[in-house]
């Protein structure tokens, strides 16, 4: 039964160029960076520089709103503007501009305390590892841009369970696999910050078999049995139900793990990350260490620049990545991976629609378990009150459905197409209570 | 000036990061390709924010279409072009063509229609070469492929008179030929194979909207309506008797029939299997139906739980039921290998448009299919009644379909209650 409704594709994996290539930081950092004050659906937080300040990397930029971590200026130089700038999630948000002076002269030292390399995260407490991580502006870095600092604080007591995140099934992507690979002491010691914040005595760690240079590298600092840290390896498969929501366990990713440790034993607020550069567009694809708020063009420069058309650029993986068209969008800690995807990369599923055949793929694909068809059909001939009644708010826009539908049907558009509607619809209707009342 | 894509709402549209926010807005459910989700980014911009941005060197700046005064704001320049390449004025970094926006995801599988269709023909090659060069001789090649360009002939026809998009090109009308012609004795006149075909694609396929909306199987509701010619129908010529097939060649009793008087064939078990029996041109081999199915399955464009429980019904029912006080081992591997039942387990019940697309309700329509055969070769007239098993299962398919996603629903609903 629950084989059946967890769905799930096995895409070719396209990361022969990427996988074995240790990151490395940029040979031509960017002159210019551009940091997003406010996230998806968020406030835009009160920026705490004007324009010709002079700024050090890691100094804070905004403070923390709701649903958006602090921001820290990730090169140091003299900020240029603060004002609304295209973002690669889509649409604009005000934004810090800063000119970089190629020093990148950190801050003296740290808002938070720093702790010695050699201090056991025991030292530590929960309350206190939560502050750090919002101090330095940690995100959950799996897409959605929540602050880890909330994320912690909303786990601690509850969780009996905590797993981590190594795993990337999407094609192209391997940035997690690098990280694990080439600096497995912040990951695991990352992972056992994680675990004193939410007083667990032990963790999980996820990660697939094909990542193998990130597990013997995980393997060589952790003991065969019996350890705090188990590693639990998968089979490729895209998305991994294992990582799927689950009542009573915490979930985080290596990159905030990573990060955290970064932050309490280095005292490093989060301003770089690790970015998979890919795809036949780009002459050299890399694993690149990224200032964030990098611009996008100067990404495609650090892989070589073009070796063929691109003909779509898609931020994140190509799964569920956005696809870009303005070159001078900034990088978040949120971004995996930049694609540049050439005719050929993109082949199949350019092609134009035919009629759905009902094959059934598609909803034995699904991993919430809905018939993506119907939903496809609804949306298409209007009928926006059966959306709801097929529970389309359960769809996590993974893909897979479009994925295997040999009639290249829209799926996942259609089905946003109907999310947009529905909430519009909703939208509406609590306006006209407003009203009323 | 690039080629921009049709303004769908009048005005200037400022490009939007996912085209799914106009379409919101102007999206008209008669006009479904309106809003095919590939659009180009349109280059020359009316609105804000202009994400035009200018290249960085400025020599080639002057060549740029000035296209119209796009303030110009303080930004990074994208990465420059190659150095033979003239720089434009687009978002594409001076590459020519703009990037494409789409919503993810930005790979898919490779398989199409054409190539599923493609191995379902490839699946039946076996049983029609043997039926061609052994069983039935040359003329089994000739009604499968004048029941093949028929069924093509007559979609390509109606797309053309009805000016809808050309489907005869996806294989599924060549599909429903070959089965067609799969289910009639080899020595079936030409009319009526273009009959069959006429009333497959024109009025059960194409009246209802063509591929995906049928709700019969082509192919097996053309069969029943030769039905209304039951001569033609009937006259299976015995195998390997070549010479002079026609209706009034001499006819033998099919094992079917036999089996319907609830005696057991004349044919041995082996010969069932290997296909040295009378019967319809492209039923009688059931070891070359078997491997075509098998070839299906490993290919994955068939799944196993329709053939499987259609199957399995019949075997359970038979060996429950033996009639003519046969042994059940016997009645139960003649039934299984007798008339139709493999062709249509195989390749009709697990047609993709009329058949459910549910785990379960695929389960439950293999049962019933398989019930339902049991059912009509015991009781009905007719002494194979496995098609129309299927054509009766295909008119449920539908109801399955929502009755499994009820439960499914429910399920997740009480699961979510719970947690
Ligand atoms: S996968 Fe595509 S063709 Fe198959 S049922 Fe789903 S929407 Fe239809
Ligand atoms: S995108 Fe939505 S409907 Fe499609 S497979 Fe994923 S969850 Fe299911």
């Amino acid at each position: 039964m629950f084989s059946i409704f967890s769905g799930g594709i096995r895409p070719a994996q396209r990361k022969k160029a990427t996988g074995q290539l240790p990151f490395r930081p940029m040979e031509q950092p960017p002159a210019q960076v551009v940091l997003p004050l406010a996230g998806a659906g968020t406030a835009s937080a009160v920026p705490l520089v004007v324009p010709g300040d002079r700024v050090r990397a890691g100094q804070k930029l905004a403070d923390a709103v709701p649903g958006q971590a602090a921001v820290h200026a990730s090169v140091s130089g003299t900020v240029a503007a603060v004002e609304p700038r295209q973002q690669i999630r889509g649409g604009a948000a005000l934004s810090a501009v800063i000119d970089s002076d190629g020093t990148n002269t950190p801050v003296a030292s740290p808002a938070w305390r720093r702790v010695d390399k050699d201090a056991s995260p025991a030292s530590l407490r929960p309350g206190e590892l939560a502050d750090i991580a919002a101090q330095a502006g940690l995100t959950a870095m799996d897409g959605t841009g929540r602050p880890l600092s909330q994320l912690l604080r909303d786990a601690m007591g509850k969780a009996d369970a905590l797993l981590i995140d190594g795993t990337e099934s999407e094609p192209y992507v391997t940035s997690r696999r690098r990280l694990m690979a080439d600096r497995p002491e912040a990951v695991l010691g990352g992972v056992r910050l994680l675990m004193q914040a939410l007083s667990l005595p032990r963790a999980t760690l996820a990660l697939e078999g094909s990542q193998y240079d990130a597990v013997a590298a995980l393997r060589s600092y952790l003991p065969l049995r019996g350890g705090d840290i188990e590693l639990r390896l998968l089979r490729s498969r895209y998305p991994q139900p294992l990582t799927f929501h689950q009542e009573g366990r915490a979930l985080f990713t290596v990159c905030s793990a990573a990060a955290l440790w970064d932050a309490v034993y280095r005292g490093q607020a989060l301003t770089h990350r690790i970015i998979t550069v890919a795809g036949s567009a780009v002459a050299r694809p890399a694993n690149l260490l990224v200032p964030i708020g990098t611009p996008v063009s100067d990404l495609i420069r650090e892989a070589g620049g073009w070796k063929e058309e691109p003909v779509r650029l898609v931020a994140g993986g190509p799964m569920t990545g956005k696809a870009q068209f303005d070159l001078t969008a900034p990088v978040t800690g949120e971004t995996r991976a930049l694609l540049a995807l050439s005719a050929a990369d993109l082949y199949p599923s350019i092609r134009p629609e035919s009629p759905c055949l009902r094959c059934g793929r598609c909803v034995e694909v699904c991993p919430a378990g809905l018939a993506p068809l119907f939903l496809h059909l609804y949306v298409r001939s209007g009928q926006w009150e059966a959306l709801e009644r097929e529970q389309i708010s359960a769809c996590t826009e993974c893909g897979a459905c479009a994925y295997v539908c040999p009639a290249h049907l829209r799926l996942v558009h259609s089905i946003r197409v109907g999310k947009r509607r529905l909430s519009g619809a909703a939208g509406r209707r609590e306006a006209d209570h407003e009203e009323e009342a | 000036m690039k080629k921009k894509r049709k303004n769908r709402s009048g005005g200037q549209q400022r490009p939007q990061h996912a085209p799914q926010a106009k379409q919101n807005e102007t999206f008209q459910p008669q006009a479904a390709e309106q809003i095919s989700p590939v659009e180009k980014q349109p280059s020359g911009l009316a609105g804000q924010p202009a994400p035009a941005p200018l290249p960085r060197d400025e020599a080639p700046r002057a060549e740029a279409p000035q296209v119209n005064p796009a303030p110009v704001q303080p930004q990074t320049a994208p990465l420059l072009p190659k150095a033979e390449k003239q720089p434009k004025l687009s978002s594409s970094a001076g590459l020519g063509t703009p990037l494409t926006l789409a919503s993810a995801p930005h790979l898919t599988t490779r398989d199409t229609t054409r190539t599923l269709m493609l191995d379902v023909l490839i699946a039946l090659m076996p049983a029609l070469l043997f039926s061609g060069c052994y069983f039935f001789g040359p003329r089994a090649f000739l009604v499968s492929l004048v029941s093949a360009a028929g069924c093509v002939g007559f979609e390509a026809l109606f797309c053309l008179l009805t000016r809808r998009r050309q489907t005869a090109g996806d294989l599924s009308a060549a599909v429903t030929g070959v089965l067609l012609a799969f289910t009639l004795p080899a020595g079936v006149p030409y009319w009526a194979v273009l009959l069959g075909d006429f009333f497959a694609i024109v009025v059960v396929k194409q009246l209802f909207g063509g591929l995906g909306k049928n709700f019969l199987n082509p192919a097996l509701a053309g069969r029943a309506f030769l039905f209304s010619f039951p001569a033609v129908m009937t006259a299976f010529p015995a195998v390997r008797s070549w010479e002079g097939l026609s209706i009034d060649a001499q006819s033998a009793a099919t094992p079917m029939a036999a089996l319907h008087a609830g005696s057991l064939p004349s044919a041995s078990l082996l010969e069932m299997f290997t296909g040295v029996r009378s019967g319809a041109l492209g039923e009688v081999s059931a070891a070359l139906l078997l491997l075509g199915g098998l070839y299906l399955l490993v290919r994955r464009v068939i799944k196993l739980r329709i053939p499987l429980s259609f199957l399995g019904t019949v075997a359970v029912l038979s060996w429950c039921f033996p009639q003519g006080g046969n042994s059940s081992l016997d009645w139960t591997l003649y039934s299984l290998m007798g008339g139709g039942l493999l062709l249509a387990a195989l390749f009709m019940a697990t047609d993709f448009t009329t058949s459910p697309v549910t785990f379960w309700g695929q389960v439950v329509y293999g049962v019933g299919c398989g019930a339902l055969t049991v059912f009509l070769r015991t009781f009905g007239s007719y002494p194979e009644g496995v098609g129309f098993a299927v054509l009766m299962m295909n008119l449920l398919a539908w109801l399955i379909d929502r009755a499994s996603l009820a439960l499914r629903r429910a399920w997740r609903q009480r699961k979510e209650a719970r947690a």
